[in-house]
């Protein structure tokens, strides 16, 4: 036995010195973490989750830079991450047609240059359909793509659109003279070119280094980019979980946790990681999410689910919901939780409350707007208007309606369901403060969770009373048209699963698709009237939005962060070894 | 034997087609289909999720999807005018409509796990077969060495544990025994990555190899430190199993006549209990070979998972979480067909050792 314990004490000796020589060859090469599994498609125009994103953000070009500080379209300037080809764009009058000035110093890594050929070769293959690419919203506006010379790409549109500039630049450019000849005048062979899986030729801050499955990604540096590339690469580990990439991080296994598309330091770490960075240990970045934590409440029907319009764009009776479907109902839950409770409690602490449909992270959302708040009296005179009223003195027994509630019948208890998706327990244990809550003033909540697709299936159904859930990664241009208009209320597909209805939030959807001249205090402006009766109306019942960290080694040097963009400046990165 | 051997296969197949179906049930029973889960967003519309799920076939019935899966579609075409080219198809199976333009196309692509093709990853996209041939190499690595492990330090403990019943060390090694059998894997994995990754930095916290731009894995005995945690959890179960079973069968046999009668030989301790006691205990132990490599492999899936580790057992594990039912399909066939040519290698092992025994 005594040889026994010597042989594997002497084992796992030796095993630390092979360690040590390992951990070595990450060099100056920026290594971060990945726990949503492998690329499995870096074509730009099909890749579709976050490490694919992040991957394509390095290796291709796009129309135009995003302005890492502002995060709206840029023409000229600096981000490697975009890569863009715009120096400058012109609209006419109409607003139909949009003329784009492109850069001609670009090359893809063969020595070819990048130009509005390839830009217009790539749209084209979108806009044939044959492709599985998720990026066709483009399509709805977007009349034809020319490219009049190298540099000079000419778009028109069928109907005036301001978010059409975002949608232009929703994919990365292929190279023309690489994929059309692999096509044989076939874009549905797109989707199953080897190059999605080795991308050889592109034109980022990096070229495509290896694909192991299930551990790594790798980048290499393009030396061929427009300007000298500092890193040697950028690997991309493949981890099970974030807490692994978390403990890797620690022990300086990878010199970054998550990946450019992706913050990953979990809210309950970091208030050690900001104590950790304080004293010097390693660089962290902070800042609140583009993504928001809500409930939807179904304002219609659950029994009987219809979509919102029929065929020829009729309303449709969808009924109403015995209990959610009168807003002061809406409005008296909206006052009955604590919402401190809920952001310390449940998301540690790490969340700011939201007031509306977007986060502070976007320009759309409407930061003076005040967000609900506790006021339990408030919320149940409001619900005592609304017919629901303690008719036993017991508060331990729900509330049920007399003949003054609008949709349920006199005696109904206010009991209702709320579903949320198992394993996320920042969103478990929000349920439990809301059914705690809603159960001291009588409203009695059967919290459930569910597994993720099953919940979907019942979100997208229709088939729900409350539904707690997140949207990550919103656009900057907060137009939720498929969210909160008719147009999105389908039954067992569309995004207005709430089935919401207001004309006036439609009409100005509308406007602010087509405001002539596109100007950003105009589309503001809109956005924020919506925003303000959203937040009345309570479609959904809006609570946090998550703050997100970033964390780099002290190794990383010049690192240049922003929010949601993480390395505009990669080619300026230094790792020191 | 070879009657046997024959019989065996025979009855096989029923059970083997009974494992097919029921694992695709259970698959088509979960909740969601791949496509919620690869595209759950707002900006992506209900008709173009539609158009991926035709384009998958995930939304034709069960019976419809499983028999596509079990004997492809290919052999429904016909040469209606005889000019040599399959140009109609018989309307057996909803046809896929492959390139989502809204017309289904003839059927022809698939053949069918009977004939071989497991079909393409509905995530990765790429040929299952060649999912599972690239992560095997890294589960065989594993698998063999906890195997190694589990037998090189199982199998003498158990008999060391016989001939010395009620010793120290046969007590130890009992309780010691019951413990790691109690332990879950996974707990046991993680507690260690914690004590010697992350507080002693002796080993990697997982993964198979070190990081590279290239990506290349360096022979094993330049990597083995990655190899040290998951083979030693892996192996800990089968080692405390090996313990007891060959400490209970070395037991039986030192009470046999024939024991007694080596003793009355003059035989010493040590020829009796190498020679007479050891190699006829380990008669019972080949019946064990077959679950062995099954509970290998499954004890794989979780300690891949927990270690990074790129094998087999991750794949099937990530697939399932995606709903990538080829893939899932895929790992679950040749699990199955392990299983059963595991279990009768060992009723046939058994056989060869024992000649007392005839196989019926």
């Amino acid at each position: 036995m005594h040889k026994l314990m010597r042989i594997i004490f002497l084992v796992l000796f030796v095993a630390s010195f092979g360690f040590a020589a390992s951990a070595q060859e990450g060099g100056g090469i920026l290594i971060g973490t990945n726990f949503g599994g492998d690329p499995t498609n870096m074509n730009p125009l099909i890749s579709n989750n976050t490490v694919e994103l992040a991957l394509n953000e390095f290796l291709f070009p796009s129309l135009y830079n995003i302005d890492p500080e502002t995060r709206a379209p840029m023409k000229a300037g600096r981000n490697d991450q975009d890569n863009g080809l715009a120096l400058d764009w012109t609209i006419s009058d109409d607003g139909l047609v949009y003329t784009f000035t492109l850069r001609d110093d670009l090359t893809w890594n063969d020595g070819a240059p990048v130009t509005a050929f390839d830009y217009k070769f790539t749209f084209d293959a979108l806009a044939s359909g044959e492709t599985s690419s998720p990026r066709t919203d483009v399509l709805q506006s977007v009349e034809s793509v020319e490219a009049v010379d190298a540099t000079t790409l000419v778009v028109t549109l069928k109907l005036a659109s301001c978010r059409v500039i975002e949608e232009l630049d929703d994919f990365g450019i292929l190279p023309q003279h690489i994929i059309e000849p692999m096509l044989d005048g076939n874009y549905a062979e797109i989707d199953n070119l080897e190059y999605n899986k080795n991308p050889n030729v592109t034109a980022g801050v990096f070229n495509f280094g290896a694909l192991v499955p299930d551990q790594q990604t790798s980048l290499i540096r393009n030396e061929n980019y427009w300007m000298d590339v500092s890193p040697e690469g950028y690997i991309i580990r493949n981890v099970p979980d974030q807490i692994v990439g978390i403990e890797q991080f620690l022990v300086g296994e990878v010199n970054s946790v998550g990946t450019a598309g992706s913050a990953s330091v979990p809210a309950v770490q970091m208030q050690d990681f900001r104590d950790r960075a304080e004293a010097g240990e390693f660089q962290i970045y902070e800042y609140v999410d583009d993504g928001l934590t809500f409930v939807g409440f179904n304002l219609a029907d659950r029994g009987n689910p219809v979509n919102g319009n029929d065929d020829d764009g009729n309303p449709m009776d969808q009924g109403k919901h015995p209990l959610f479907g009168d807003v002061r109902v809406r409005q008296a839950v909206a006052q009955a939780v604590n919402y401190t409770d809920i952001i310390e409690g449940a998301a540690e602490g790490e969340a700011v409350q939201v007031n509306s449909f977007g986060t502070p992270a976007l320009w759309g959302y409407d930061s003076s707007i005040e967000p609900w708040e506790y006021n339990p009296e408030a919320a149940l005179a409001l619900l005592a208007e609304a017919g629901f009223v303690d008719d036993d003195d017991d508060p331990s027994s729900p509330l049920v309606a007399t003949e003054d509630a609008l949709y349920a019948e006199p005696g109904t208890p206010f009991a209702f369901e709320l579903l949320t998706n198992s394993g996320n327990l920042v969103r478990e244990a929000a349920g439990t403060v809301i059914q705690d809550q809603l159960g001291q003033i009588g409203i009695e909540v059967d919290f459930q969770t569910q597994e993720f697709g099953a919940l979907v299936q019942f979100l997208l159904g229709q088939d729900f009373d409350a539904i707690m859930i997140g949207f990550t990664n919103l656009d900057q241009d907060t137009d939720a048209r498929n969210v909160f208009t008719p147009v999105g209320d389908l039954v067992g597909g569309g995004f207005n699963f709430v089935s919401y209805r207001n004309d006036r939030v439609t009409e100005l959807y509308d406007e602010a698709l087509a405001l002539p001249g596109c100007s950003f205090e105009g589309r503001q402006a809109l956005y924020h009237e919506i925003s303000r009766i959203l937040h009345e109306d309570l479609p959904w019942w809006w609570l946090f939005a998550p703050f997100s960290m970033y964390a780099e080694a002290n190794s990383v040097q010049n690192w240049m962060p922003y929010a949601e963009i993480r390395y505009a400046n990669m080619a300026d990165i230094a790792i020191s070894p | 034997m070879l009657k046997y051997i024959i019989r065996r296969l025979v009855q096989s197949i029923p059970i083997f087609f009974g494992i097919t179906l029921l694992s695709y049930f259970l698959l088509w029973l979960a909740p969601g289909d791949p496509i919620i889960r690869l595209y759950f967003a707002p900006n992506i519309k209900a008709e173009r999720r539609a158009e991926l799920r035709a384009q998958l076939g995930v939304d034709d019935p069960f019976h419809i999807q499983y028999l596509r899966w079990l004997t492809g579609d290919d052999w429904l075409r016909w040469d209606s005018d005889s000019d040599g080219i399959a140009d109609q198809a018989f309307e057996l199976f909803t046809q896929l409509d492959t390139n989502g333009d809204g017309i289904p196309e003839l059927p022809g692509s698939n053949y069918g796990i009977l004939r071989g093709d497991f079909g393409d990853s509905f995530v990765r996209k790429k040929p299952v077969m060649e999912i599972i041939a690239a992560a095997i190499p890294a589960t065989l690595e594993l698998s063999i060495t906890a195997l190694f492990l589990a037998m090189v330090l199982g199998i003498p403990i158990g008999v060391i544990s016989a001939v010395k019943k009620g010793s120290l060390f046969d007590n130890v090694a009992r309780v010691l025994a019951v413990v790691i059998n109690a332990v879950p894997n996974f707990w046991l994995g993680l507690i260690l990555i914690l004590i010697f990754g992350v507080y002693l930095g002796f080993v990697p916290l997982g993964g198979r190899c070190g990081l590279t731009l290239t990506g290349e894995c360096p022979p094993i005995l330049q990597r083995w430190q990655y190899l040290v945690l998951p083979a030693i959890v892996l192996a800990g179960a089968d080692l405390a199993n090996f313990s007891r079973y060959l400490r209970t069968s070395t037991l039986e046999v030192l009470s046999q006549d024939y024991i007694r009668t080596a003793k009355a030989k003059g035989l010493s301790q040590r020829q009796i209990d190498f020679r007479h006691a050891f190699r006829n205990a380990l008669i019972p132990f080949a019946t064990l070979l077959g679950p062995i490599l099954t509970n290998l492999w499954a004890g794989a899936t979780v300690i891949e998972t927990v270690f990074a580790w790129p094998g087999l057992g991750r794949v099937f594990f990530n697939a399932a979480i995606q709903q990538d039912y080829p893939v899932v399909m895929g790992i679950v066939i040749i699990s199955a067909i392990a299983t059963i040519l595991g279990l009768m290698l060992s009723d046939i092992l058994y056989v060869i050792i024992d000649p007392r025994i005839r196989l019926t």
